[in-house]
């Protein structure tokens, strides 16, 4: 064994330096090329539209991050955006008044979650295999229940919130995007959950021997990111005021897994970094930004966004010791 | 013999410490030099340079007299130096065979000659005096057989230096003394063994001569002949070792009148327990002495609680419990520090304080929410009840040494309250000092009262540390020795299924 003390090179500094600070570098870098290339970045507008797009994506990058924390992984997020979306836009459709829709569509995901979690825990299914099994059931179930169709919102109330501002054109979704970032850091920080998950992730073995109660972290955690999931879908259906099965919460878990990653939470599990999460998600938002308002093909965000992936990656590496 | 090995004026340095300083030695060929040192005394440092890991800062190395620079592990093969590791570096999909010349397989018309390399194969593994099947796949091997491979691989590739970094750490009594075998076989081909181990006997009994280093600095080189184990370990932590050493532990006998913490009856478990039968009273320090395999590990993990898959009866405090939860264990205050500490022990990325209280967590919160202040305290009163050793307690614990990792491990029990804990080879990989300390407090946790099953392949060490010995051989308590009856013979004997004198009546 002999030593493996402090004998930490230049490089590996770095490396630490950067899985910390990563993402608030990056995200200085692309408010500089922005504010450079993109007319009228430089608006408090610009805030409020990050803002109210990031909202979505927050939710369940939020869930990701427990999820990745404990070394797994949800890639089925998005298909429960849709599958949740969908219900809710067809209860509504069918008459029932709001409040309980949603409180359906939230059960329906965290019971979704909580299948995910159990599969994962009891049955030994990987992770990673499982959960885009998942990705496919749901978009199949939510094109399935609407036969392919876009269902329109019923309820008015819901579109008139999604698209509330308040005063000084502040958009609504700023409440929930501070809730979630809130509730977030402090399960992560404040809570046992937080040192939980990341006790699985850094040694599933260990965290057994010492007691730590590993199938209902993990069945938590997948619940928790099942929820989340089905929260976005309610933000997501109050903005856009119309359910498309196939297009709702599509390739949601790339943005979500990139903004983890960027935000310095090891995808090989560790520390839930919920506040680098939030600036992985702006960053992720001010790509799409970027290339929308300077006429950049679309298909050109998802380039750039695999870069980063890769980079934060290549950060994150561990260097064998 | 002339020198194989020559290294002159060795320096190298990390940020903040000079790792290497001005070290110079030489090898003769057939010549199985120890290389000793405490943790941090610069070993691996010297190993990773000679194997091209490291590059050196100063100094220069000659190998069978011509001027070396080793710049990555392939290059060092080539010319000739091969390490063991304690963790071996084969393939373990492929086949023996294929491991051992993997790269220079024998060919025939552009195929590889799969007749000719088993039969090759074959032959290398028997010059080491190792039956296998050759076509098997290595993970399917012990440890040991794996280091035979190894071994048998290096022998193709014509190496004259063998580095054995540890190589005995996971064997077994007979499987060191078979390694040792070969050791010998290789000295009379003349090949030169730099052997890095922890263990003072097998040092004394395999080494020509010994190199010791202390702070990156060389002590000096004496041959084995000429020296003892005090007179090495004084040189190894730089002052008289006899303080250090710890005594034997007391005789007491008032066992009878203390209360059982844990009685055992009748535990089988299918091929590895036949009924093992087990008292520990209160305040007791029980070893468990065995071969590998005698079910030492398998008992511990079924009292833990790990094993939920056993028959027989468990008594905690007189009360027959249904074990097989490790939960409920810990609640009942059974706790295990496991053999493996990097793989099952500690969380290496994690905090020096989260890796100490991730077990009392659940006391420290309310409702989730974690009383800061409360942990905090605890975490730094552990800190320097038990001398760990750390910049903080932020500090990532895999930057700690062994020992420190094993005190923290000891800790995150003893906040518990444990009534009984189990130490599952508490010493392995430890250097000279942290090992005497873990033992210190371990005799000192017993003497306020909490109950200790001490397994260790390290006879010497439960010799001194226990109030009772039970010796387990194939699966089943083959005897039993205790107070002033415990000595290295006497369990040596046990184990090696001789039944004692005394016990016949």
């Amino acid at each position: 064994m002999g030593t493996l003390t402090l004998k930490k090179g230049d490089k590996e500094e770095f490396r630490s330096w950067a899985r910390k600070y990563g993402a608030i570098g990056v995200f200085l870098l692309l408010c500089v090329i922005n504010m450079i290339f993109t007319r009228n970045f430089l608006k408090i507008s610009t805030v409020w539209n990050v803002i109210m797009q990031m909202a979505p994506t927050m939710y369940i990058a939020v869930g990701m991050t427990f999820v990745i924390g404990t070394a797994g992984i949800d890639l089925s997020v998005g298909s429960i955006l849709a599958f949740t979306s969908i219900t809710l836009a067809s209860l509504l459709a069918h008459g029932w008044s709001l409040l309980p829709a949603i409180l359906v569509t939230l059960v329906i995901g965290a019971a979704i979650g909580c299948f995910n979690g159990f599969m994962v825990n009891k049955m030994r299914i990987e992770p990673i295999i499982l959960t885009i099994v998942m990705q496919m059931v749901l978009r199949g179930c939510a094109i399935f229940v609407s036969n392919g169709k876009s269902i329109p919102i019923a309820s008015q109330f819901l579109k008139d919130i999604g698209l509330y501002r308040f005063p000084g054109k502040v958009p609504v979704q700023i409440i929930f995007v501070v809730l979630v970032m809130v509730v977030g850091y402090f399960l992560a920080q404040k809570m046992s959950l937080g040192s939980y998950v990341e006790a699985i992730g850094v040694n599933a073995k260990a965290a057994k021997l010492t007691g730590v109660r590993f199938s209902a972290v993990i069945i938590l955690v997948y619940m928790l990111s099942g929820l989340l999931a089905s929260m976005a879908g309610v933000l997501e259906v109050a903005r856009s005021g119309a359910v498309d099965p196939s297009i709702i919460g599509d390739m949601y878990e790339v943005d979500a897994i990139a903004a983890v990653a960027i935000g310095g939470t090891s995808l090989n599990g560790g520390k839930p970094n919920i506040i680098g999460t939030m600036f992985g998600v702006i960053i992720m938002i001010l790509i799409k930004m970027m290339i929308n308002m300077n006429d950049i093909p679309y298909e050109l965000s998802n380039v750039v966004k695999a870069f980063i992936i890769l980079f934060s990656l290549y950060i994150q590496r561990e260097r064998k010791s | 013999m002339g020198v194989l090995l020559k290294i002159e004026g060795l320096s190298k340095s990390f940020p903040g410490v000079k790792a290497l300083s001005n070290v110079s030695m030489e090898i003769c060929e057939g010549e199985v030099r120890a290389l000793m040192g405490e943790n941090g005394a610069g070993k691996s440092t010297l190993i990773k340079i000679l194997t091209g890991i490291y590059q050196r800062e100063e100094g220069r190395i000659f190998f069978a007299g011509n001027e070396i620079h080793p710049q990555n592990a392939t290059d060092v093969q080539r010319l000739g130096i091969s390490t063991i590791y304690q963790e071996i570096n084969l393939i373990p999909y492929l086949s023996v065979a294929e491991n051992i010349f993997i790269g220079r397989e024998p060919m025939k018309k552009g195929r590889i000659d799969w007749k000719k390399m088993y039969e090759e194969a074959r032959s290398a593994m028997q010059d080491l005096g190792v039956e296998v099947d050759v076509s098997q796949k290595i993970n399917r091997l012990s440890t040991a057989l794996q280091q035979m491979v190894a071994i048998a691989r290096a022998l193709q590739m014509e190496a004259r230096l063998f580095i054995m970094d540890e190589a005995t750490s996971s064997l077994d009594t007979q499987e060191v003394e078979r390694l040792f075998e070969v050791v010998r076989d290789l000295k009379r081909r003349g090949i030169a063994v730099i052997f890095v181990s922890h263990r003072m006997e097998e040092i004394f009994k395999i080494c020509d001569s010994v190199t010791v280093l202390k702070d990156g600095e060389l002590v000096g080189t004496y041959p084995m002949a000429e020296i003892d184990n005090h007179f090495l370990i004084s040189r190894m932590i730089g002052r008289d070792a006899l303080g250090i050493v710890s005594q034997r532990r007391k005789y007491k006998n008032n066992w009878d009148s203390r209360e059982t913490v844990l009685e055992i009856r009748n535990i089988k478990k299918k091929s590895k327990l036949n009924g093992v039968n087990l008292k520990v009273k209160r305040g007791e320090i029980l070893g468990l002495a065995g071969l590998l395999g005698s079910g030492r590990t398998e008992l511990a993990k079924i009292i833990f609680g790990e094993d939920p898959h056993y028959e027989g009866q468990i008594f905690i405090n007189g009360e027959e419990i249904h074990n097989g939860n490790i939960r409920k264990s810990i609640e009942r205050g059974v706790v295990y520090c496991p053999e493996d500490r990097k793989a099952e022990g500690v969380f290496l990325t994690m905090s020096v304080g989260d890796n100490l209280t991730i077990s009392v967590l659940r006391s420290l919160t309310k409702l989730g929410y974690i009383d800061k202040k409360r942990k905090l305290e605890l975490i730094d009163r552990y800190i320097k009840e038990m001398s760990i050793k750390t910049p903080s307690r932020a500090t990532q614990i895999r930057s700690l040494s062994g020992g420190n990792q094993q005190k923290a491990i000891l800790s995150r029990w003893l906040m518990l309250m444990p009534k009984l804990i189990i130490l599952d080879e508490p010493t392995r990989g430890i250097d000279v000092g942290a090992k005497a300390e873990i033992e210190k407090t371990i005799q000192q946790l017993a003497d306020q009262g909490i109950s200790v099953i001490y397994i260790s392949s390290e006879i010497e060490e439960l010799v001194r540390g226990c109030d009772r010995i039970a010796i387990l051989r194939e699966g089943t308590v083959f005897g039993e020795i205790s107070g002033q009856d415990i000595s290295t013979e006497a369990v040596l004997k046990l184990i090696a299924g001789q039944k004692l004198h005394e016990e016949r009546n």
